[in-house]
């Protein structure tokens, strides 16, 4: 299959129209794009981000910063603790640099959409899990071979098993993967099946244009229909083109992009939803240092997880890193530091992700721009305290001689689980740990009634007829796993409904 | 100053610990390349962690000093001190520091050459090479 994208700046010259224009190359864009096109629908995709080729892919952490993660990697959302809220900004979106963890829609959370949230006729789950097969196949999910599987991973399984609990090898989309643990820089050998090796390239083979650098920046109207959006070229403001679309436009911009487009488009205010209800799996990490050698540069980036506790909202994972981010973790200074660093090839990882209960908000703050607000309330934060609790077990269990809990109230270092017992006491603050976000939903929820939802069950936006809302913006709650997969079922499952009704 | 600050949070070292220190990298490069590129409000807080950081002697050791007028083990014990204090926001300005340190430093070839991190990529960081 070709990788050929289009750059923003071709607009210039001839403009570009097609039935279906779709705001967003990842995980939801990319699953419509390749849809659409394959029912025979002219597309076209526009994404903010660049494109950087594989080839052309830096394996230093910074470079992928600049070249594919949103504002640098540096997007936050406050609260009591700043939380950064990872997102990839490129073609292909956040699925180029997550961990290419697969995991279908959880029942007991579309039970919840079904009966609390009436979207049981729009999402049948027996046709979800037909498209989850189909997606299974298409992005060639699998285990990681043993061969790559990584000492981080198999430590975490060990851990797991002396524990008794449950846990099983991640279930990724990477095709015979090597083990480089690059996956946050995206895959140095375009083994990860991330979007733009796989749906992307898909829908341009059947005509799909996909436009990098192309920032939209409102939702085009007429008659009280979609009818196309403007972009500029993505750092140069001044040179703004209007795309047009025939028949449909496709926001899948991702939970925080997509309120904001809708915001500024003046779209959804009649529910007043839109960028609220914010919600996330916000997680954080522990480190373990053993004896013989772990080496998280090599391995699956994320190869083993428990969800043993999962009804308690938490999930835990191997978490492979590169030196950069393991070296900010570590808990000295200078000298020290340096030490610490002299152990990096002895050094495990493992994170715990919670199914928060907070709800946060998007919207636009000083001079126009973007805002997060988002704080994890006590229930939250107790969890997230018997989560790292556990990790720390964890650790021990698989043989840990010394462990780095990133707790403040607890020691930098501990060397039993004894030396942890008085995390539980602390106070239920947030600012105690270093949290990430990194899924991200409902912020323009899908529902029947516009009183109360942005988008109805047909994903159509309530107010403004031929726009249709299809990431996990829509989705009524978090899901307690890594959400790529149910972000392209549920798109993949829109999409079709639109083409039916595009016919 | 925020050259000072990276310097302090990776130093160079005898061996056999990592010989490199962050000042052995281009940092003002690495600076202008990152006020270039970073979201302004990152820029901002940043600024305002330099200040913040610039009279934290008065108020962490209770010296009559600024950062810049430190030794240079003296600044890496009052970025240890921050980073426990009580205090959030204090606390948070090591993290910060560090961080950027870590972003200039740790991607290097040379340096994950020494810590015997498999290369996938022999070019330098882009930054390095502009």
């Amino acid at each position: 299959m070709t990788e050929r994208f289009l750059d923003a700046a071709e607009l210039e010259s001839q403009g570009d129209a097609a039935d279906v224009v779709i705001i967003g190359s990842g995980a939801a864009g990319a699953t419509a794009a390749r849809v659409l096109s394959e029912r025979g629908l002219d597309v076209i995709v526009l994404e903010e981000g660049g494109h950087v080729p594989t080839a052309e892919r830096r394996s230093d952490m910074y470079s992928a910063f600049k070249a594919s993660w949103r504002d640098m990697g540096f997007q936050a959302a406050r609260g009591r603790a700043f939380t950064p809220v990872l997102q990839g900004s490129c073609v292909g979106g956040t699925t180029v640099i997550n961990g290419a963890i697969i995991h279908r829609l959880p029942e007991a959370i579309h039970h919840v959409w079904q009966t609390q949230y009436g979207l049981g006729a729009a999402l049948p789950y027996r046709r979800l899990a037909e498209i989850f097969d189909q997606l299974d196949a298409e992005l060639q999910v699998g285990t990681a071979p043993a061969e790559v599987f990584g000492e981080n991973n198999r430590l975490l399984q060990l851990g797991v098993e002396r524990l008794g609990m449950r846990g099983n090898a991640i279930r990724r989309n990477v095709a015979d993967c090597d083990g480089s643990a690059h996956c946050n820089q995206g895959c140095p050998r375009a083994r990860k099946q991330s979007m733009e090796v796989s749906f992307l390239p898909a829908a341009v083979s059947q005509g799909a244009r996909v436009y990098a650098r192309a920032k939209a920046t409102r939702i085009l109207s007429r008659g009280g229909h979609a009818s196309g959006v403007r972009i500029h070229v993505h750092g140069d403001p001044k040179r703004r083109y209007d795309v047009v679309a025939r028949r449909a436009v496709i926001l899948a911009a991702s939970a925080i992009q997509s309120p904001l487009l809708l915001s500024d488009s003046g779209v959804g205010r009649r529910s007043r939803l839109v960028g609220r209800r914010l919600q996330a799996h916000p997680g954080t990490g522990v480190v373990g240092v053993f004896d013989d050698p772990v080496d998280i540069s090599s391995g699956a980036t994320q190869g083993y997880e428990s969800t043993h506790y999962w009804d308690e909202r938490m999930k835990f994972e191997a978490v492979s890193m590169p030196l950069e981010f393991a070296a900010a973790r570590l808990p000295s200074i200078g000298s020290a530091l340096k030490r610490e660093l002299s152990l990096f090839k002895h050094l495990a990882i493992w994170g715990v992700q919670v199914r928060a209960e907070a709800h946060g908000r998007v919207g636009r703050g000083l001079f126009g721009g973007k805002r997060i607000d988002y704080d994890l309330g006590d229930r939250d934060v107790e969890t997230l305290k018997l989560g790292v609790l556990r990790l720390i077990e964890l650790m021990f269990a698989a043989g840990a001689r010394e462990v780095m809990p990133g707790v403040h109230g607890l020691p930098a270092r501990i060397s039993s689980l004894d030396d942890a017992a008085g995390l539980l006491g602390l106070s239920a603050d947030p600012r105690r740990f270093h949290c990430i976000a990194a899924h991200l939903f409902g912020t323009a929820v899908m529902g029947p009634d516009p009183s109360s939802s942005v988008v109805g069950v047909d994903f159509q936006a309530h107010d403004l007829a031929s726009l249709f809302v299809i990431d996990s913006s829509v989705f009524p709650t978090n899901l307690g796993v890594n959400p790529q997969h149910s972000i392209c079922a549920v798109a993949w499952l829109a999409s079709e409904q639109l083409a039916d009704r595009l016919r | 100053m925020l050259r000072a600050a990276c310097e302090a949070i990776l130093p160079p070292s005898p061996p056999p610990l990592l010989p490199q220190g962050a000042g052995d990298v281009p940092l003002e490069r690495f600076f202008d390349d990152l006020a270039l590129r970073a979201p302004a409000e990152f820029r901002v807080g940043l600024r305002g962690c330099i200040w913040l950081l610039t009279f934290a002697p008065l108020f962490i050791l209770g010296r009559p000093r600024l950062f810049l007028g430190l030794t240079a083990t003296e600044r890496g014990v009052l970025l240890q001190r921050l980073s426990e204090n009580p205090i959030y926001l204090l606390r948070e300005l090591p993290l910060l520091f560090k961080t950027v340190a870590c972003l200039a430093l740790c991607g290097t070839p040379e340096v994950q050459t020494h810590l015997n991190i498999a290369p996938r990529d022999s070019r330098a960081a882009a930054w390095l090479e502009q």
